[in-house]
C-alpha cells in the first residue's frame, strides 16, 4: 500500500506501526499528523497507517 | 530628508519609504543566544530604529562555536549586554536596550509591551509557550524560530492565530537538540529567515509564513512548509 509522508509517496508495508517511521526518522518525539488531524502523544505509539493515509511529521526541536 | 547610505544596499529590495518604516519598528528579541546573536546583527545592520535584546543567561566556552556575539574575552559576561555592545559598533543610530532577564509570566507583558514585533530565539520549550500566550494577549506578531542538530523551524503566529501548543503540546520542555547538540551553521540560516519574516510583517509583504511551519533539514537539504491550519481546517 502507498502512505504520504510530509508530501512524498512511500510504499508502507501493511500493520506496520507508525513507530517505525518515527525511528527510521531516528526522531524521539514528533508532532504528527494524519489526514489533517494532530494525533495525540498516546496514539502514536498505536496508530497503524491506512492506505493513502497523509501524514505529516515535525520534529520537535527547542534549541536557540 | 537625506537618506543614510549604509542603508543604500538594502535598496531597491526595501524601498526608501519601507526603509524609513523599518527605522521606526520596535522589535524585542528574546534570547541572545545562537538564534539571537544573529537576529540583533541582522535587524542592527537592516536599520531597525528599536531593538531590545533580552536575556539572563551569560556566555560560556560551550557558546563559541556558534553564538556570533560571543568571543573568549566575554565569556561569564552578559549576552544581553554585549549584544548593546556589539550594536553601538556596528550601527550606533539603532537604539539596542538591553534587558538581564528571563521572560516568564509575570515579567512577560511588561517586556513585551510597546514593541511591534516580537522574535522568539529562545532555548526552551516552556518560555516559548509563555512568549506566545502574552503576544496573543497584546496582539504582537511573533516570529518563532528553534533549531537542533542539522534542522531548524521557522513560524509567524500572528494575533488570533496560536501555533505553537499543537506543535510542541503540553509537558515538553527540550527537543531533538538535547540529542544532535547545535552546530555553528544552523543558527544563522533559521536566524537569516526569521528576520526576513519580521521584515515582511512589518511592512505587509505577501508570503508571510502565517499559521505555518517552514522546515529545514539541512543534512538533505530538504525545505518543507507544513499548512497546520489549512491541514486542520481540511477536516472541518
Amino acid at each position: 500500500m502507498k502512505i504520504t509522508v510530509n508530501k512524498k509517496e512511500r510504499e508502507w508495508e501493511e500493520d506496520a506501526p507508525l513507530t517505525l517511521l518515527i525511528e527510521e526518522r531516528k526522531i524521539k518525539r514528533a508532532a504528527i499528523w494524519v489526514n489533517g488531524r494532530q494525533l495525540l502523544n498516546k496514539e502514536i505509539p498505536t496508530y497503524i497507517p491506512e492506505d493513502g493515509d497523509d501524514i505529516k511529521i515535525l520534529r520537535i526541536l527547542g534549541g536557540g | 530628508m537625506k537618506f543614510p547610505r549604509r542603508y543604500s544596499r538594502n535598496q531597491n529590495t526595501l524601498s526608501q519609504e519601507e526603509c524609513l518604516t523599518l527605522q521606526k519598528a520596535r522589535v524585542v528579541v528574546i534570547g541572545c543566544g545562537g538564534l539571537g546573536g544573529h537576529i540583533i546583527e541582522h535587524l542592527g545592520r537592516l536599520g531597525i530604529g528599536n531593538i531590545t535584546a533580552v536575556d539572563d543567561d551569560v556566555f560560556d566556552e560551550t557558546n563559541l562555536n556558534r553564538q556570533i556575539l560571543s568571543t573568549e574575552s566575554l565569556i561569564g559576561k552578559s549576552k544581553s549586554l554585549a549584544a548593546v555592545e556589539r550594536m553601538k559598533r556596528i550601527n550606533s543610530e539603532a537604539k539596542v536596550n538591553g534587558i538581564v532577564c528571563r521572560v516568564t509570566k509575570e515579567n512577560a507583558k511588561e517586556i513585551l509591551g510597546g514593541h511591534h514585533m516580537v522574535i522568539d530565539a529562545l532555548d526552551n520549550i516552556q518560555s516559548r509557550l509563555i512568549l506566545e500566550d502574552t503576544c496573543q494577549e497584546l496582539g504582537i506578531p511573533l516570529i518563532h524560530g528553534a533549531i537542533g542538530g542539522w534542522y531548524g523551524q521557522v513560524a509567524v503566529i500572528m494575533p488570533g492565530r496560536p501555533l505553537l501548543k499543537k506543535i510542541y503540546g503540553e509537558g515538553q520542555d527540550k527537543g531533538l537538540e538535547e540529542d544532535l547538540g547545535n552546530p555553528s551553521f544552523t543558527p544563522g540560516v533559521i536566524a537569516g529567515i526569521q528576520v526576513a519574516e519580521c521584515v515582511k510583517v512589518l511592512l505587509n509583504k505577501d508570503g508571510i509564513l502565517k499559521g505555518q511551519i517552514l522546515t529545514v533539514d539541512l543534512q538533505n537539504l530538504e525545505f518543507d512548509i507544513i499548512d497546520v491550519e489549512k491541514l486542520e481546517e481540511g477536516r472541518k
